[in-house]
């Protein structure tokens, strides 16, 4: 790490205090932080743990539903909760760029006016207003600086017209184009494909030896972290606290070693798949195979037809054709046509821990529903036993989906699987709404349930370290397949 | 989402208002529903000169054929109130019972369905009333029918939509490749969780059903003279309001009064219909 | 996708919706239990002259025939007979429908200024307490049906204030425009149930684009009040309001209907109700016909006029 490069105070928080509601836990309950010019520092915690919300009082921003409390922030010593130092702060002292950079752009406004607009604001040297050529000559810089082309033609189209690396270079060059002092950055790399997220970062840091600004950097991505933070700090129940190890994710490629492809028959076989929608062909050729105890992981960017595949093995999607066949016997490509034997050996568990449960359904309808088609005897002791299964407390049954934790409610939705008493799982992102911890151990619960179960898996995953527990791993890009089946011992195949 | 509501100071005045604008339906209903009750003379009955002034035996004064305007005002509300809430029923009905159906149904078909119920959408909901009422003169049931089916594609469109919703939720999609029954997952997945956006719709609706109602009386369509009705009762005394306006300007009132106060409330009914489907997946 | 193929696209679903509703307009007066002929031969009437009336209106034959009649006729122009008057269905349509599209485009004059100035100001700031006057004042007017709200007006400044005419008399063969003061009521009883209309549709749209990123990222350098406003919020939110608008199009029709009927004035409207008090057939099937057309012209207007405002038109759909 290098060495904090200012000394001069630039930013100072004391005891601030912001709140939802009365009588409900304070967001940031008597936060203190001091930045010092030219520093980096990064902020990470739980989703709902006040970063965000930390990093927008830096310019003077409440979000709606929220109340400041007390506490003050003082930014190059103007308060930027005042109606005065909101106006020095706000695109002059502090750049901002958030979630998805490109979003920052209009998509109603051609580029150029949102970069005029932006130079028009910035006060230069004192003057209230700078003139046409000042203003002409900071586009000219900020355009080259992220090395975007300056001619007219270009800055008369709107964002839907230039590409998204352009798009989210401009919204870089919007946001530093009166070269502030502090950028604050609010998850810039989330959710963007690795290849933004890559040149992204390597501009911050370029940006930021070169000019040496103070930056607030609220994110989970190791990368970016590493490249660009100074010092790290870990927001917990809306205080301040030193960083931990779990905190970060890194970006790259998978580092566990993957374990070995049980040897047995094929236990789902799934060749030539080719769905529709409407006259669109939605995913083309994907074949992939089971065996008992196995875990095949399907990959690929969102968008690329991921879920389609879930859907179509499920037989819910109502265009597809191809092969599929569960021990070796074919199966119906529609599910409505499938023997109910065969529509409870194949389960999912849909992503989206939220909405995967019913909310106005109790843990125990859950899995009671299941259970009755089955026709078991003793239903609440078979709920029992399901629950302890995926390592969850009895005293849940009565629970609503709401009251329980992400974790737990992943849970929940494995057990109404096993309900079912399946022979494949199709689960489908299933730790994607899940902090790190929680996802390794829903994942290790995955693994312990292959073993002892003999549970065949499609573990459908945009995420590296999900996939390496795999072995077998299908790769899709709009909606083809680019790797077809390989061990993923071999380290995995290109992004 | 989005927190749909941001607490504090405007809670308590707005508040107030829903108090006030419950009590005034209450009012309304009150006078609507035990009016004919509590009236003693005759609505159709002749008490005096045409436009009389308020005086004895008339405390409010007469018409324009003079009779008793106290007597039409409590046996002219009834009917425009309970054609409306008749009109919403049906059209809930059919638009929940059709837009549950068509939201769990063959996207494809379900496609076509709704470009027609868009088609009955755009045809003016007042043109709809009017050529029932040419078609089957001085009858309330084609008012009813007129004014449900006006609504029906509305409230079909929000039903259908919140349907989808809940339909393509892992949830749903758990229960249909397990294979429960479609009353089984209509009953526990889908009806649980529209139950809000349907009564919030409804609340709508009645809106609209009080409004087309009253113009139906106004306009003189449904069951014709002598009967009493509120909106019938302005129109029919316009003429006189230089010598007495109290025939045209308290049905007005008490319509008036009714409508936005249900507006009112029903736009509050909503957001928190609304916001409480929505809270428990939100959390 | 450019304008062509658009057009095109839009025009096919629009024509056959028109022959549905001309079916349906069509159906909704003949096919219900009710029946002109008594209306028509009075309600003493023998059987027989029942059945001469019948005849002589070609009742008595099969509805499908009639109404593929009346469809052939209606796309050569020619709508029928009225039964009270004699007079061409179409001449009579002819001589009051520019009264009425005088109304409806000076009430959209004052209408769609005064809805985009409010619903902006509502939407741009909402949650807030220009938002919450705003919404609640449009709740009050939207809460009022137009004839209760034309009749007042009617009593205070015309019965009352003795301000203006209070039925909208104009001279045998002239226009509304040689005494423009009796347009003046209905002209505003209109543009208020309009405006209520419009200015919820302009802020639930501002409201959306004012919640989106972009406008967080533009409050967030510096850019506020009535410049965030009318530069960043208005672009985003004119289109889906203007297509909104046309979908609602039909209400206002409804609108015109009554308020013309209240203050007499001589446009479409009064037509049709008058042509339902009198049970005239062909003439209600006639104007019925006609704004259906207009309604649907607007829907397909709006949705023109949305595209155009629509600078991602092209890349989307």
């Amino acid at each position: 790490m290098k060495p904090t490069t200012g000394s001069t105070v630039l930013a100072e928080v004391r005891g601030l205090v912001v709140e939802r509601g009365v009588g409900e836990r304070p967001v940031l309950d008597g936060v203190d932080l001091t930045l010092r010019t030219g520093e980096v520092l990064a902020l990470v915690g739980r989703s709902g743990s006040g970063k965000t919300t930390l990093a927008l009082s830096l310019l003077g921003r409440v979000r709606e539903g929220l109340t400041l409390r007390s506490g003050s922030v003082r930014v190059a010593g103007f308060d930027p909760f005042t109606p005065a130092g909101r106006s020095r702060v706000r695109g002059r002292l502090v750049g901002f760029l958030g979630q998805d950079p490109a979003s920052a752009l209009n998509p109603a406004r051609r580029l150029g006016s949102t970069l005029r607009e932006a130079a028009a604001l910035v006060v230069p040297s004192g003057r209230r207003v700078p003139d046409r050529a000042e203003r002409e000559r900071r586009i000219r810089a900020a355009l080259n600086e992220v090395e975007l082309p300056t001619d007219p033609a270009f800055l008369r189209r709107y964002p839907h017209q230039v590409s998204g690396g352009q798009a989210q270079r401009l919204a870089l060059a919007v946001a530093t184009i009166g070269d502030p002092r502090l950028l604050v950055l609010d998850e810039p790399t989330s959710g963007l494909d690795p290849g933004l997220a890559e040149d992204l970062t390597a501009r911050l840091s370029e940006r930021h030896r070169q000019a040496g600004g103070a930056m607030l950097l609220v994110s989970h991505d190791r990368q970016l972290i590493e490249a660009l933070a100074d010092r790290v700090l870990r927001t917990e129940e809306g205080r301040l606290e030193p960083r931990r190890r779990s905190d970060t994710m890194p970006r790259p490629t998978p580092r566990l070693a993957s374990p070995p492809e049980p040897a047995g028959p094929p236990l789902l076989e799934l060749d030539g798949l080719r769905a529709t929608h409407g006259r669109r062909v939605a995913v083309e050729g994907v074949s992939l195979t089971v065996r008992a105890g196995g875990c095949t992981a399907l990959v690929g960017p969102s968008g690329a037809g991921k879920s389609t595949v879930a859907r179509c093995l499920l037989g819910l999607h109502p265009s597809w054709s191809g092969e599929l066949r569960l021990a070796g016997a074919p199966v119906p490509a529609d599910f409505r046509r499938r023997t109910r034997a065969q529509r409870r050996a194949l389960q999912l568990v849909a992503q989206d821990s939220v909405a995967a449960l019913n909310p106005r359904e109790s843990v125990r309808r859950a899995l009671l529903r299941p259970l009755a088609e089955g026709g078991n005897g003793v239903l609440e002791e078979e709920a029992v036993r399901l629950l302890e299964r995926v390592g969850l407390s009895p005293v849940l049954l009565g629970r609503l989906p709401h009251e329980l934790s992400g974790g737990e409610r992943q849970r929940v939705s494995l057990a109404r699987a096993l309900a079912a008493s399946p022979r494949v799982l199709v689960c489908d992102e299933v730790t994607s709404a899940l902090d790190t911890e929680t996802r390794d151990s829903v994942l290790e619960l995955l693994t312990e349930l292959r073993h002892t179960a003999g549970l065949g898996m499609v573990l459908i995953t945009h995420d590296p370290e999900v996939r390496a527990a795999a072995d077998r791993v299908v790769t899709l890009t709009e909606g083809r397949v680019i790797t077809g089946e390989q061990a993923a011992t071999t380290g995995g195949g290109p992004r | 989402m989005r927190p749909a509501f941001s607490e504090g100071r405007s809670r308590d005045t707005s508040g107030l208002l829903t108090w006030c604008c419950a009590g005034v339906c209450l009012l309304v209903l009150a006078v609507a529903f035990l009016g004919p009750l509590l009236a003693t003379g005759s609505p159709t009955e002749q008490v005096g000169p045409p436009f009389a002034a308020p005086g004895p035996g008339h405390p409010l004064g007469t018409d324009f054929l003079g009779r008793d305007v106290a007597t039409r005002l409590l046996h002219g509300g009834w009917v425009v109130l309970a054609l409306s809430v008749g009109a919403t029923a049906l059209a809930t009905l059919l638009g929940a019972g059709a837009g549950v159906w068509l939201g769990l149904t063959a996207e494809r078909g379900g496609e076509m369905v709704m470009r027609g119920v868009d088609l009955l959408a755009v045809f003016p909901s007042l043109l709809l009333l009017m050529l029932l009422a040419t078609g089957a003169p001085d009858n309330d049931a084609a008012v009813l029918l007129a004014v449900g089916l006006a609504s029906t594609p509305f409230s079909l469109r929000v039903v259908r939509a919140a349907t989808r919703q809940v339909a393509g939720t892992g949830y749903v999609l758990t229960a249909r490749a397990r294979g429960d029954s479609w009353p089984a997952v209509v009953r526990y997945d889908v009806l649980p969780n529209i139950a809000g956006t349907v009564l919030a719709d409804a609340g709508i609706r009645f809106v609209a059903a009080v409004h087309l109602t009253a113009t139906a009386g106004f306009l003189g369509l449904g069951r014709g003279a002598p009967n009493a009705n509120w909106g019938r009762m302005i129109r029919e005394n316009l003429a006189g309001t230089a010598l007495n306006p109290l025939p045209v300007l308290l049905p007005a009132a008490l319509l008036a009064a009714f409508a936005v106060a249900v507006n009112l409330l029903a736009d509050r009914v909503a957001g928190r219909m609304r916001h409480f489907d929505s809270a428990r997946s939100d959390s | 996708m450019s304008w062509g193929p658009f057009l095109l696209r839009r025009l096919a679903v629009a024509v056959p919706t028109l022959g549905a509703l001309s079916a349906l307009v069509f159906g909704a007066t003949e096919l219900l239990p009710g029946d002109a002929v008594s209306a028509i031969a009075g309600p003493s009437a023998t059987e027989a002259e029942r059945d001469a009336v019948r005849d002589r209106l070609g009742l008595d034959r099969d509805p499908v025939t009639r109404y593929l009649e009346w469809a052939g006729g209606a796309l050569r122009g020619d709508l029928g007979t009225a039964y009270t008057g004699g007079r061409a269905v179409t001449e009579l349509i002819g001589s009051r429908l520019p009264n009425s599209l005088l109304l409806a485009g000076l009430a959209l004059l004052v209408t769609v200024p005064v809805s985009v100035t409010l619903g902006l100001l509502a939407g741009a700031r909402a949650g807030r307490r220009s938002d919450r006057v705003v919404s609640t004042g449009v709740l009050l007017v939207a809460g009022l049906p137009e004839f209760v709200l034309a009749t007042v007006l009617l009593w205070l400044m015309a019965a009352e204030a003795d301000l203006l005419p209070q039925v909208s008399l104009v001279p045998l063969g002239g226009t509304p425009l040689g005494t423009p003061e009796i347009l003046v009521l209905p002209v505003l009883t209109l543009a208020a149930s309009g405006i209520a209309v419009g200015t919820r549709l302009v802020r639930s749209a501002g409201a959306e684009v004012a919640a989106s990123p972009w406008v967080e990222a533009a409050r967030l350098r510096g850019i506020a009040g009535t410049r965030l406003a009318v530069r960043h919020v208005l672009p985003g939110a004119l289109a889906p309001a203007t297509q909104a608008f046309g979908l609602v199009s039909g209400a206002l029709v409804g609108g015109a209907i009554v308020v013309e009927t209240v203050f007499g004035y001589p446009g479409i409207g009064l037509e049709l109700q008058q042509a339902v008090a009198h049970r005239d057939v062909p003439l209600v099937q006639g104007i019925a016909l006609v704004l259906c057309a207009i309604t649907l012209a607007t829907v397909l207007l709006a949705d023109i006029a949305a595209r155009a405002l629509d600078p991602r038109r092209g890349s989307a759909r």
